[in-house]
């Protein structure tokens, strides 16, 4: 369908997207998950470990956006770690997000003598392959002494949102 | 406290503690597990440890800032003399564990 604005100075035209389905992009859901007093998990481990931090949600319909946010108000390292988000579809076994490479980093970094006490935060997507429920949790681990991806005491959220697509 | 004392027994430990629980400590990749008589053992070690040196937390932060003692030792005199007055004073209000 074409428009013109008319009766200004500036008079423009164009056409309205006739290819946009019902509802693309609707929200159809958000699960959140919050902490406001968050009971400490601290890591020596060098491989990554779970931190607790859960959601799940079971998508409405294949090839539907998943929105993954994350943030902890403060982490915990007596040394240097890392976090990363990890996600478990239905039955299946629990493995870092797909469609990130290298991101050692993706949910965050701390070490003790540059970002101790920092927030974390952590903003990705995953597209359903199918109606299967997903969980998501970031997962952890300490590449010297110890590391949280949260402090004792400190918030954290995590929320999934269902975008229509 | 609980991570940190299983770290003193065994530096090069794999552990995971949640809610600072003892009894749900998750050991990783082949580390032998401690038992927890000897972990809280150690942790009564630490917190011996931590609270025989209150004196030199306290100390510390009644001390004179490092900017102060530049300036004492730059101006000399008086400055220096009451500076050392204050640091005395604080060392005084709180002696050495045993001292």
């Amino acid at each position: 369908m074409a428009i013109t604005r008319i009766g200004g100075a500036n008079a423009i035209t164009g056409t309205i997207p006739t290819s946009v389905a019902p509802g693309q992009g609707k929200i159809l859901q958000v699960v959140r998950s919050f902490n406001p007093n968050f009971p400490s998990a601290l890591t020596s481990s060098s491989s990554y470990v779970a931190t607790g931090i859960q959601a799940s949600i079971t998508p409405t319909a294949s090839g539907n956006l998943i929105i993954v946010d994350f943030s902890s108000s403060m982490n915990n390292t007596a040394g240097v770690g890392t976090a990363i988000m990890y996600l478990k579809v239905g039955s299946g076994s629990i493995a870092e997000l797909p469609g990130i490479t290298n991101g050692q980093y993706q949910v965050g970094y701390a070490a003790s003598n540059h970002n101790r006490y920092a927030p974390h935060c952590f903003g990705g997507s995953y597209t359903a392959t199918s109606t299967d429920v997903l969980l998501f949790e970031p997962y952890m681990k300490a590449s010297s002494s110890t590391y949280g991806v949260a402090h004792s005491n400190s918030s954290t959220s995590l929320t999934l949102t269902e975008v229509k697509v | 406290m609980i991570i940190e004392a299983i770290l003193k027994i065994n530096p090069n430990a794999e552990v995971t503690v949640r809610g600072e629980d003892i009894n749900t400590i998750e050991w990783h990749n082949g580390t032998t597990p401690i038992p927890v008589a000897d972990i809280e053992a150690k942790m009564v070690e630490l917190q011996a440890e931590y609270d025989a040196e209150e004196w030199k937390r306290n100390r510390q932060a009644e001390y004179p800032t490092i900017d102060d003692c530049i300036h004492a030792l730059l101006d000399g005199g008086d400055t220096l003399t009451e500076l050392q007055a204050k640091r005395t004073a604080t060392k005084t209000k709180y002696p050495k564990s045993g001292a």
